[in-house]
């Protein structure tokens, strides 16, 4: 037991991060590829292929081009409708294909996992410093008030409001569609807004932290290697399990694990730990994985 | 070996290069067309109440004595050219929804025979969705004879925003685009 404990311990150390990112990529993308032109099932049957096969073909750019044509032509056509993490994991199958295409592909896809992060948190914190309905906190008191369901249950926890006040505000934000006056009038309380405050800037905070310290970290390597990942597992920790967008997280975490060094194993633990403790809060992976426990029992 | 170098840089910084422009042209469509922020990929979600399923989208039959607000039937075809309306509500993706509207005749049920106290809104369906319709219910059913084609001078179509204000907690809806079109049916 011990040997086979040592052996497991040795092989952790030793595996590149890069080979971590590539087999979470192909998780994320078999999990939560768009169900558009009947693509789907093409990009299960790929990806699953390349997770059960990834010794063979999981660094093969060619391999990786396929799965980006894919994967980039189903959303190109719902560019309208799509999340910005589906633009992101685009992107990413981009840079990893075209890194494995260069001689050194580690280094390359390392630079852009920092580039990525830092511009995508770059332009999430201007989005929001520019918006006067953000930085007044009305969107977030917006949302605890009845405007989001995903934030009920936190918001009765948090601020207290009952559960009545929220139905009569959803009925009212359903009515005005139909309402001949243009203005309405919704619940909300002082705590509320205490929360919603607190809510506004803490997302500013870490996301403009987030930014800041990724794309310095491209201009110089420093002891913010180490803070930056830290603060990229707190916003994870504490944004996507309410917020329930667990594509984003494990896309964020693949892009995370890709940029840290190989002797690093704390982080890569860290890394590794959350990605699956994710999946808990995820339907779909959930239902992927009762369906191959299912496999083996029988 | 500097063409080496050079190709290694250029493909290294091609998807970041990639995302910044894209995200900035997103932020000038957004702020110039009215493209929901969250949408586009320019990184703008949960900044504003103002999402794509938050905005409100009506359509109209404009006859020569009335105006009949009615729901745009759900179905694939409509579905598409619909959601991009609404995310993105410039001129020519609104008169893409008038066109394919209008290339359909018309059956209303108009709610204030039903509910005299209602506005003037309509149950609408095209001539194959009544054809269906009557399979289910009978042709001789009731309901269907409170049914009666339409005759649009117009079809209208508008998109509406929401904002919310936390001072005063004031919810608001404003008008984004309207477009109006001569019914050739």
């Amino acid at each position: 037991m011990k040997r086979y404990i040592k052996f497991i311990r040795e092989w952790f150390r030793n595996i590149d991060p890069v080979d971590i990112a590539l087999i979470m990529t192909l998780i994320l993308i078999f999990t939560y590829m768009e169900d558009v032109l009947n693509l789907r099932k093409i990009v299960q049957y790929v990806t699953g292929g390349g997770i059960l096969l990834y010794r063979y073909i999981g660094r093969n750019p060619w391999y990786w081009l396929l799965v980006t044509a894919l994967m980039a032509y189903g959303h190109a056509h719902l560019w309208f409708s799509i999340d910005n993490h589906k633009y992101l994991m685009s992107y990413w199958s981009l840079a990893i294909t075209l890194s494995l295409f260069l001689k050194k592909p580690e280094s390359v896809l390392k630079k852009n996992a920092i580039l990525l992060i830092g511009f995508c948190f770059f332009f999430a914190t201007i989005w929001k410093l520019i918006t006067p309905e953000y930085i007044d906190g009305s969107f977030f008191e917006f949302l605890l008030i009845g405007g989001d369901s995903r934030f009920e249950s936190f918001s009765m926890l948090v601020t207290g409001i009952s559960f009545e006040t929220i139905s009569q505000n959803k009925e009212i934000i359903q009515s005005i569609a139909a309402s001949s006056d243009p203005t309405l009038y919704l619940q909300a309380s002082g705590r509320v807004r205490v929360v919603a405050l607190f809510l506004t800037w803490w997302t500013v905070l870490i996301e403009g932290a987030i930014a800041v310290l990724f794309l310095l970290s491209w201009f110089r390597s420093s002891y913010l290697d180490h803070i930056k990942n830290y603060v990229l597992w707190i916003f994870i920790l504490s944004t996507y399990p309410v917020a329930s967008v667990i594509g984003f997280a494990w896309l964020i975490t693949a892009m995370g694990i890709a940029q840290i060094k190989t002797d690093n194993v704390g982080l890569k633990t860290g890394y590794v730990l959350i990605f699956i403790l994710l999946a808990f809060f995820s339907e779909r992976a959930i239902s992927y994985l009762k369906f191959l426990a299912g496999l083996f029992y029988f | 070996m500097n063409d080496k170098v050079s190709i290694n840089q250029v493909l290294s910084f091609t998807t970041p290069a990639l995302l910044v422009l894209i995200a900035c042209l997103q932020l000038i469509i957004s702020h110039q067309y009215n493209l929901s922020q969250w949408k586009g990929g320019g990184f703008g979600m949960f900044s504003t109440v103002d999402r794509p399923n938050a905005r409100i989208f009506h359509a109209y039959f404009i006859t020569e004595n009335d105006t009949i607000k009615f729901d745009i039937p759900g179905n694939e075809q409509f579905d598409r050219l619909h959601e991009i309306a609404y995310t993105f509500p410039i001129n020519s993706y609104l008169d893409q929804v008038l066109s394919e509207l209008d290339q359909f005749d018309w059956f209303c049920l108009n709610q204030k025979k039903v509910k005299p106290d209602t506005d003037n809104w309509a149950y609408c369906f095209t001539s194959t969705e009544m054809e269906l319709y009557a399979l289910e219910l009978g042709e001789d059913s009731h309901e269907l004879s409170l049914f009666h084609q339409i005759d649009p001078a117009f079809i209208r179509i508008e998109v509406w925003r929401k904002r919310y204000h936390s001072n005063g907690s004031i919810l608001e809806k404003s008008l984004i685009n309207r477009r109006d079109m001569k019914s050739t049916s």
